[in-house]
């Protein structure tokens, strides 16, 4: 064969793709569940990836400006900075820049400014003699102590203090700061095993009807009927890695359960029930259980400072918190002085919200969370950190879910009127757009939803940074 | 203007992909310059010449495409290594064996120089700061040159060949060049060896009707390898799963391992079946690199299937001069024991070839041992009479073939565990991160399996699995029916082929989820 032939095959090829490309509708056709998409002409010849900021595939600025659906608060700046300008990551570069150099710069919305703050600096001024919890509740974002690490590391570094804050008896989802080995009865649990556990959220089959679930919505239980014979447990506790962070040292303990457990640390002495004072500062512990009850979540903590818990819950939208008794709620942060809740809570709903009626009774249900916890923790500011960018696929292209602006202009509005912080991890990441930028970076997963573990980091600094700065400008 | 920049120019973010477009818009102008050059009704010396010369520029044109000003190196390396041989054989000729050799040595030096510092860089400075406590850094990011593994080999195996005697230097420095950068190749091989190529420099263009066809088979066969098994697999479930093992149960977690060994392949050998493709429409002829490698009973047939030119010339230039299976450390051995330190060593190195990071390194230590575990356990069966006995009945042979199979592809499949883990990442992290993953997916797989989840992922991810399902039995089918459909492929009449490819290229965009994935090897 002689080059010219294959090389009119070629050129035939090419030409029956181009009129495929002529002939078939720009939306596609549909076949039962099936869309077929073919690139138009103008698609090819200037390689547009897909769809662009002037069609997107819901009208978010019309939605905004809807009175009867979501009113635009007046106290709110323009919303026009995190609209979809554009659904293109080349856009978003100069915005995570501009979020990562002055994090402050980040639009954040209060009816009265830094009255969310304002409990944490004004308990700062004894940190030095006595402790002062942070709280940061979120979905799997803050899986493996992810995000809560950096600003943990950073309070504490500032103000001092030490400890990884509350953790679980027993480990499912592997930590980067703590590595627990809970044995029972002699064995040693993996991660899929362990005492029967009760959780605040995600499927049904694992909730209890006492809604006694602890603190961090979720209690082990020893003794259970399901696992008979477990009388004798042993959790031991060491840091992760051999990084010098203050995280990995403590000098007290405390085991939060109920019913008849007796527990005993070597060389510990009891401060108050449940509350345990280590001769000196430490990074390993083992920590002895014996009995019958219910334990919430252990406390690796320091004798002064500040401790960050991070409590990650996953597939949560943050609704379950008045699913809590609020007795136990108080107690704890009455307990260990929190003088900050950080609820980090959207995303697991960005799927499912098609419209702003999704949106409004979403937001009608968090504003009945954050109120339940103004309730059971007075003394404590909220700051609420919205929904990162996510992605979803419309035809056939990466872009961000249409809804997500108007989710976080609602959450910032409800910030608003309920008196608490308001973080936007969306206009932190960039914007719109901005999740694809960061899947370039190598910050966020192909799933266009989690943070890789540098992103987690990234967000986490950005998070310290804001805080920091707000605590330095009350100071 | 912006648009002939764009075009003519370096740009990181798009580079010269097989899956895309411009790259069929860029083979097709090639193709019709080349049909015009080889358009002579009487085919001169001087036509090949002015061919060989145009693949030349075009091939270094696509380098440029790919890696920008990287394209320095590939030249610099041609005709250092062009020139070093023309040294060794003027030594050879006259007598000075000494010389020879030592323009031979200091040429591997100069080519594996070039890949040390761009690939091992990070990776030595890590080593050496573990092994005495200091704190050495690289200050400037090195960006590693794409295809620099493959092109390196390949002249590495040409000037050895030269120093050997098997191959005669190439007197054209223009033909030398086209052999080294020859496109379709360049990146992610095959590793073409001098005695395989450069005699069809001089050869002319010959292409039955029956190769054509064959030709335009590999093409789309590897388009749709690479875009359908390959891409949407990664993107729709196996790059979610390796993000954040933590987030999906065992048994999701030791299925993406699994889709991964068909991701890894499919995308490889769709690159290979391409670049073979292109190649063989332009009348060279490739060597094969996959040959169904998952339907291998044992870790050696795996290596034997599997990337083959890389095998080939692992076993010619690194477990050969090591001693084979006649010497050890230079002294004669016991031939087993010479045969499996050497196989071990040489997998060492294969390992360290995909990658600077301990993971790799151990990925080709777990080959390594599985190759040798093997060949013990096939001397222990012959031995204790069990091989004779099973070999005797078909029906028990036959189970045995079959459990091979499935043995071998789950070993290979889980030392990939490390391999994946290590790909994809900043060398800087490489190391930490990689374990992490992998000590993740574990732990997931053995402790967190949550077999109450299977319907509900079967539910979510069925098309995944089906995918996954129907990939591995094509891969599977039996060697004659798969040579049976693609000569009926190649003899079909032209307009019945076109339609065919224009269908399978409609198919294929359907499974087009995101933006264009990078084919595996190229960071390689």
């Amino acid at each position: 064969m002689k080059p010219k032939h294959i090389l009119a095959w070629i050129v035939a090829v090419i030409a029956c793709l181009a009129v495929i490309s002529w002939l078939f509708p720009t939306q596609g056709i549909v076949l039962g569940d099936v869309q077929l998409r073919w690139p138009s002409l103008q698609q090819v010849l200037t390689q547009d990836p897909g769809p662009d900021c002037t069609s997107p595939a819901l009208d978010t600025l019309s939605i905004l400006s809807t009175p009867s659906t979501l009113s635009a608060p007046s106290a709110i700046s323009t919303p026009s900075a995190s609209l979809p300008n554009s659904y293109r990551s080349d856009r978003t570069e100069s915005a995570v820049a501009y979020g990562r150099d002055d994090s402050s710069r980040i639009v954040v919305v209060e009816a009265t400014p830094h009255t969310w703050i304002a409990p944490l600096r004004e308990a700062l001024g004894s940190a030095d003699t006595t402790t002062i919890h942070i709280v940061h509740y979120g979905d799997s974002q803050l899986e493996g102590d992810r995000m809560t690490t950096n600003l943990r590391r950073r309070l504490q570094t500032r103000y001092g203090g030490s400890g990884a804050g509350l953790i679980p008896l027993h480990q499912t989802i592997s930590s980067r700061t703590i590595h627990q080995m809970l044995t029972m009865n002699g064995k040693i649990q993996s991660t899929g095993e362990g005492p029967k556990r009760y959780l605040a959220y995600g499927p049904k089959k694992n909730r209890r009807e006492n809604a006694i679930y602890g603190v961090m919505g979720q209690v082990a239980m020893m003794n259970d009927s399901l696992c008979a014979g477990s009388e004798e447990m042993s959790l031991r506790i060491e840091p992760m890695t051999n990084e010098k962070y203050p995280a990995r040292y403590f000098n007290r303990i405390r085991v939060l359960c109920d019913g008849d457990i007796h527990v005993s640390i070597d060389h510990a002495q009891v401060l108050s029930s449940g509350y345990y004072a280590l001769p000196d500062s430490t990074t390993r512990c083992t920590i002895q259980l014996q009995g019958r009850g219910e334990v919430y979540g252990i406390g690796i903590e320091s004798d002064h400072g500040i401790m960050v818990d991070n409590i990650p819950m996953r597939g949560c939208a943050g609704t379950i918190f008045t699913g809590i008794r609020s007795a136990q709620l108080t107690d704890y942060f009455s307990a260990t002085s929190t003088r900050l809740i950080i609820l980090q809570y959207g995303g697991n709903v960005i799927p499912y919200s098609s419209d702003t009626a999704s949106v409004y009774a979403y937001i009608k249900r968090i504003r009945a969370q954050v109120r339940y916890l103004q309730h059971c923790a007075p003394q404590a500011g909220i700051l609420f950190i919205g929904p990162s960018d996510m992605l979803t696929t419309i035809d056939g292209h990466k872009t961000s879910y249409p809804i997500l602006p108007v989710m976080d202009h609602a959450l910032k509005k409800m910030a608003q009127e309920e008196n608490i912080g308001y973080w936007s991890l969306l206009d932190a990441m960039g914007g719109i757009g901005g999740m694809l930028s960061w899947q370039q970076r190598g910050w966020a997963g192909s799933d266009g939803v989690h943070f890789t573990r540098k992103g987690a980091d990234q967000a986490g600094e950005m998070l310290a940074q804001y805080i920091l700065e707000q605590l330095a400008a009350e100071e | 203007m912006d648009f002939l920049r764009h075009i003519f120019t370096f740009d990181s973010d798009s580079p010269l992909l097989f899956t895309q477009l411009y790259f069929w818009v860029f083979f097709a102008i090639v193709y019709a310059v080349f049909a015009l050059i080889m358009n002579a009704q009487h085919p001169s010396h001087n036509t090949l010449h002015r061919r060989n010369l145009f693949l030349m520029l075009v091939s270094w044109f696509f380098y440029y495409k790919t890696s920008g000003e990287f394209l320095a190196i590939l030249i610099f390396l041609t005709f250092s290594n062009w020139a070093i041989a023309f040294a060794i054989r003027q030594a050879q000729t006259r007598a000075q064996t000494t010389l020879a050799k030592g323009w031979m040595i200091l040429s591997v030096i100069i080519d594996l120089g070039f890949l040390c510092y761009y690939k091992y860089a990070y990776f030595g400075v890590d080593v050496f700061n573990s092994i005495f406590g200091t704190h050495y850094s690289i200050v400037d990011q090195i960006i590693l040159p794409v295809g620099i593994s493959f092109y390196t080999f390949q002249v590495i195996s040409y000037t050895v060949d030269v120093y050997r005697r098997s191959v005669a230097p190439v007197a054209n420095f223009l033909d030398f060049g086209f052999y080294v950068a020859f496109f379709p190749g360049l990146v992610a091989g095959p590793i073409v060896r001098a005695s395989e190529f450069i005699p069809q420099l001089y050869k002319p263009f010959h292409l039955s009707r029956r190769a054509a066809g064959l030709a335009i088979f590999w093409m789309i066969n590897g388009l749709a390898k690479k875009i359908i098994l390959s891409d949407y697999l990664a993107v729709n479930f196996i790059d979610r799963v390796f993000d954040n093992p933590l987030l999906f149960s065992g048994f999701e977690n030791l299925f993406a391992i699994f889709a991964y060994s068909l991701q890894v392949y499919a995308d490889f050998s769709g690159y290979t079946d391409i670049a073979i493709g292109v190649a063989m429409l332009m009348g060279f002829y490739l060597p094969r690199n996959f040959d169904s490698p998952y339907k291998s009973a044992n870790p050696q047939e795996f290596w034997r299937r599997w990337h083959q030119s890389l095998s080939r010339w692992l076993k010619s230039y690194v477990y050969i001069p090591l001693g084979g299976n006649r010497t050890l450390f230079g002294r004669p051995a016991n031939r087993l024991l010479a045969s499996n330190v050497n196989s071990f060593a040489t997998m060492l190195i294969g390992g360290l070839w995909h990658g600077a990071s301990w993971n790799f390194i151990i990925w080709g230590g777990l080959n390594g041992i599985g190759m040798i575990v093997a060949k013990c356990w096939h001397s222990l069966k012959e031995t204790l009479g069990i091989e004779t006995f099973i070999q005797r009945h078909r029906c028990i042979r036959g189970l045995d073939h079959v459990l091979c199979v499935l043995l071998t592809f789950t070993f290979v499949t889980f030392t990939r565990l490390f391999f994946r883990s290590s790909s994809n990442l900043d060398p800087a992290t490489a190391n930490s991160q990689a374990w992490l993953t992998a000590r993740q997916m574990m732990g997931q797989i053995v402790g967190a399996w949550d077999s109450s989840i299977i319907p509900l992922f079967l539910l979510q991810y069925g098309n995944i699995v089906l995918l996954f399902f129907v990939g591995m039995a094509i891969h599977w089918l039996p060697t004659k029916f798969k040579r049976w459909y693609r000569l009926t492929f190649a003899s079909l009449p032209w307009w019945l082929m076109l339609l065919t490819v224009v269908l399978v290229i409609f198919v294929s965009y359907q499974f087009i989820t995101a933006e264009m994935q990078p084919f595996i090897y190229f960071q390689f």
